[in-house]
């Protein structure tokens, strides 16, 4: 038997860094609105939760113990469309948060803004380079939307999250020190860069040795505490190294868990609902009407809406509009349909990629202090800040060494002449495990035909419902990408270093869903300039049911070569202003 | 814009005004374990502050260092039975020796660590896993595909290791010198042989002939691969998992462990930090010297 709940006015799918940062708009400027929150996981915070804890490699890092449980929902894979897709049984190329704050409870705080161009990357580059200089079978296409546009929204997420950094472009003025390739910005950071581990240091002098421009990587972890526009605290960072995957134990790394959630919570506006899985969102075709879930008890419930914000994370907004039936599927033989389109990822971050190491027998890094987003970055090969005339590829990366901590499990990094086990490897991680850095290029991953998600034929979630499949693989474009930037670019810095050891890796496989690289998923829902080419237009607003809005990375076209959360926070905001100035006046599709 | 003070740093006052109902007593227990932690340079014992940089030389640990982690009762095994421990044990301890630089996973709960991962059967490596069928082998990029549980394969794992060694040796894998033990489990890491079926399991003559192994996914490469991920996680998780017993993994490489606060550290390029090892029972306020007085 189903229950069906009284009649609201906005209804949150998934509660985390996106919707998070609306709903907390929605409750300080339109305060006459009724908001409920579906969440699949439970409300956790600095108190009770994070405080005095997670210095726990094993429970978080290895055993996963903030992330999606597998057991009830998960995902399938295959390289291609000629392999049966199955099932990731278990922890994972990337991991899906679980619970109030989503994945930006467990996220290391690494917070970028995307390069301008990259917002129009398609005509940027046939504009370049001419039209046959793309693969033919990427499907990259513009945002529909402008950096200029979005850029004061970029602003006020970095002020909600007080991210530190140093600017490198204020209003088209170029700052020493910072980013010079760096769309312009209104404003510098709100706060000065965190204290940067002696291993990004090292990077960084490198860098100038080899004639590059590194600048601080911009952190959501702070230097000093902070008090953000809404009068939310933020703890100052205190570099125990335990930011990725675990809950910040200072309320220092920011996330909607210590911003905008129970911010919002405050206005007694927004009812929270955990352990709620949404399976379906109702509607008549053109109009969303509310959706179906499973509350706690298993308790099937019908909940009805004037206006649904689907804000699940890339993976989950996707499967709920195919499961609904909301537009139409991607189809990769005829190109039809954009619901599933363009499944992005990140190139090669952590295995894989263009990667490097470096050993000293004369230096202690102490690497087990750091942060999230603690070290430098150099920016000349990202994206198209570099000259692609003459090379087998387009696209780039951020490179960067970060110091996060070094846990040693997961994180003990010895010579490649180290065998696995025995004394001998026994000796090798008493001599190097402190003396060592790891720096890598964060890769674009662009946009293919052939890559996409759809429902899986076979496997099922614990309510019955088809699981979500994945079908992707790298292409020739990425491999060299990754080959050229490790020999041209990795190599001479890892060289500059003067170690007694050194590996310098530029080999990208068949993509393998087992080993953990990024969290970075993207696409499936993406925006664009037309119902032909898109989802969602430039506000998430579904093309052809605007009551139903769907945020998050699930709207990249494709992915640039920097992590993706500031982005989306830029987004949400774009996309809260327009709900209040625009749509909740005049309800309909957004011009 | 808020202009950031430089000068606000204390970490304890950050959490309780980051919170806009902070539970007093909490408060007040943080502010004792927080300023434990700070000052532990300075108000250490001498004994429980070996700098890690000296520590790296001598990893064994002092008798107030150990009495840390000494667990409260008898400890036992909950999972394994006593033979499958013998034999984890042996084998984890050539993965891991105990050798000049200090205990290995042999000596240091590593076996009880996997015994208690494998209670109610176990979640994966990774966490809790997947379990739904059809389970179909999938190429290497695919994942794990078994259908067993941790228990089962870990089960599966440690009879076809005896029962190479009794094929190849006609004794017991525990009862093999280090060098056929080190063989075997090579042998294992290569793919060596292909599969834990027919033939190869089999026990000493005197009790009988064991069924083979029904899960295909469970070759010797893949409970290798599997041990050596227990066995590495055992020896370098925190203590309270039974595992990396008096902290010794970490003064081998020099981890100091549960810290909540380098802040006054991380700018000291190059120098070895020389504060305490701290396990989570000591965050947690078990035993800890350096909270307790």
């Amino acid at each position: 038997m189903t229950t069906t709940l009284p009649h609201i006015d906005v209804l949150f799918v998934g509660l985390g860094h996106a919707g998070g940062a609306i709903a907390n708009e929605l409750t300080k400027r339109a305060s006459h609105l009724k908001i409920v929150a579906l969440e699949r996981g439970p409300y956790r915070a600095t108190y009770p939760d994070f405080i005095e804890d997670h210095f726990d490699e094993w429970r978080y890092n290895v055993q996963s113990g903030l992330m999606q449980d597998l057991s009830r929902n998960t995902v399938t894979f295959r390289n291609d469309a000629a392999m049966t897709a199955l099932p990731m049984r278990q922890y994972g190329a990337f991991m899906p948060g679980n619970g109030v704050g989503g994945a930006a409870v467990h996220w290391n705080g690494v917070s970028w803004r995307y390069l301008p161009y990259f917002f129009e990357y398609r005509s940027h580059l046939e504009a370049r380079y001419g039209k046959s200089f793309l693969p033919k079978d990427t499907t990259i296409q513009d945002w529909g939307i402008t950096y200029d546009e979005l850029e004061p929204y970029y602003t006020q997420y970095e002020q909600m999250y007080g991210i530190a950094g140093k600017a490198g472009n204020i209003n088209g003025t170029i700052q020493p020190g910072g980013n010079p390739f760096e769309g312009w910005r209104s404003s510098d950071y709100p706060q000065a860069p965190v204290k940067i581990a002696y291993g990004g240091t090292l990077f960084a002098d490198a860098c100038e040795t080899v004639g590059f421009s590194p600048f601080p990587q911009p952190s959501a972890n702070r230097p000093a505490r902070y008090t953000n526009p809404d009068g939310m605290v933020l703890g100052a960072c205190n570099y125990c190294g335990f930011c990725e995957r675990v809950g910040c134990h200072a309320g220092a790394k920011a996330s909607p868990m210590v911003t905008t959630i129970p911010h919002a919570l405050k206005s007694g506006q927004l009812e929270i609902r955990q352990l709620s899985t949404v399976t379906r969102i109702l509607h008549d075709g053109t109009k969303a009407t509310g959706v179906r879930y499973y509350d706690g008890a298993g308790q099937e419930v019908e909940q009805t809406a004037d206006l649904v914000i689907l804000s699940a994370w890339t993976l989950e907004n996707t499967r709920l509009l195919l499961l609904s039936e909301i537009g139409t599927p991607y189809d990769p033989e005829t190109g039809k349909g954009n619901v599933g389109k363009n499944y992005t990822y990140q190139t090669g971050a952590v295995v894989g990629g263009a990667t490097a190491s470096v050993w000293w027998e004369d230096k202690i890094l102490n690497r087990f202090m750091g942060s999230g987003s603690n070290g430098y970055s150099i920016d000349e090969f990202n994206s198209d800040n570099f000259d692609h005339a003459d090379l087998d590829f387009f696209g780039g990366g951020n490179i960067a060494c970060n110091n996060s901590g070094a846990r040693p499990i997961q994180m003990l990094q010895l010579p490649p002449d180290t065998p696995r086990w025995g004394s001998e490897w026994k000796q090798a991680a008493q001599k190097w495990y402190n003396r060592s850095i790891f720096f890598t290029m964060q890769g674009e991953s662009p946009a293919y035909r052939q890559n996409y998600m759809d429902l899986d034929p076979t496997y099922k979630d614990i309510f019955g419902n088809p699981l979500l499949r994945i079908t992707f693989n790298w292409t020739d474009n990425e491999r060299n990408m990754v080959k050229w930037v490790a020999d041209t670019v990795l190599q001479p810095i890892a060289d500059a270093m003067n170690g007694n050891k050194q590996k310098v890796s530029g080999v990208l496989t068949d993509f393998n869903i087992s080993p953990y690289q990024s969290t970075h998923v993207q696409g499936g829902a993406i925006m664009g300039a037309s119902p032909e080419s898109s989802v969602v237009n430039k506000y998430g607003q579904v093309w052809g049911m605007p009551n139903l809005f769907v945020v998050g990375a699930s709207s990249f076209p494709q992915n640039g070569g920097y992590n993706p959360t500031g982005t989306v926070g830029a987004l949400a905001y774009h996309t809260a202003d327009a709900l209040i100035t625009k749509y909740l006046p005049s309800p309909g599709m957004l011009a | 814009m808020t202009t950031p003070d430089p000068q606000e740093t204390p970490m304890v006052r950050n959490d309780a005004q980051a919170s806009s109902a902070v539970p007093s007593q909490r408060l007040h227990r943080r502010r004792l374990i927080g300023a434990g932690a700070a000052g532990a340079v300075g108000v250490a014992t001498a004994a429980a502050s070996i700098p890690i940089a000296l520590a790296q030389q001598s990893a064994t640990p002092t008798a107030a260092e150990a009495s840390h982690a000494q667990p409260a009762g008898p400890v036992g095994y909950t999972t394994l039975s006593p033979f499958q421990a013998k034999v984890l044990t042996a084998a984890v301890g050539r993965l891991i020796p105990t050798d000049e630089l200090g205990p290995g996973a042999d000596q240091t709960g590593v076996v009880f660590f996997i015994d208690r991962q494998l209670v109610n059967k176990g979640n994966g490596l990774r966490g809790v896993a997947y379990r739904q069928g059809p389970f179909t082998p999938g190429a290497p990029t695919q994942g794990d595909q078994s259908f067993s549980t941790v228990e089962e394969q870990f089960r599966i794992g440690i009879l076809g290791l005896e029962s190479l060694a009794q094929q190849l040796h006609g004794a017991g894998f525990a009862d093999l010198t280090p060098e056929q033990q080190d063989a075997i489990l090579a042998d294992l890491e290569q793919g060596k042989p292909e599969t834990f079926g027919g033939d190869e399991l089999t026990s000493p003559p005197t009790q009988g002939v064991v069924p083979p192994a029904v899960d295909p996914a469970i070759t010797p490469k893949a409970f290798f691969e599997l041990l050596l991920g227990y066995t590495q996680a055992g020896y370098f998780a925190d203590p309270i998992y039974l595992g990396n017993t008096d902290m010794a993994s970490w003064r081998l490489i020099g981890f100091p462990g549960a810290h909540m606060d380098y802040a006054e550290h991380i700018l000291e390029y190059g120098v070895p930090y020389t504060g305490p090892y701290m396990s989570l029972a000591q965050t947690q306020g078990f035993g800890g010297k350096e909270h307790a007085e």
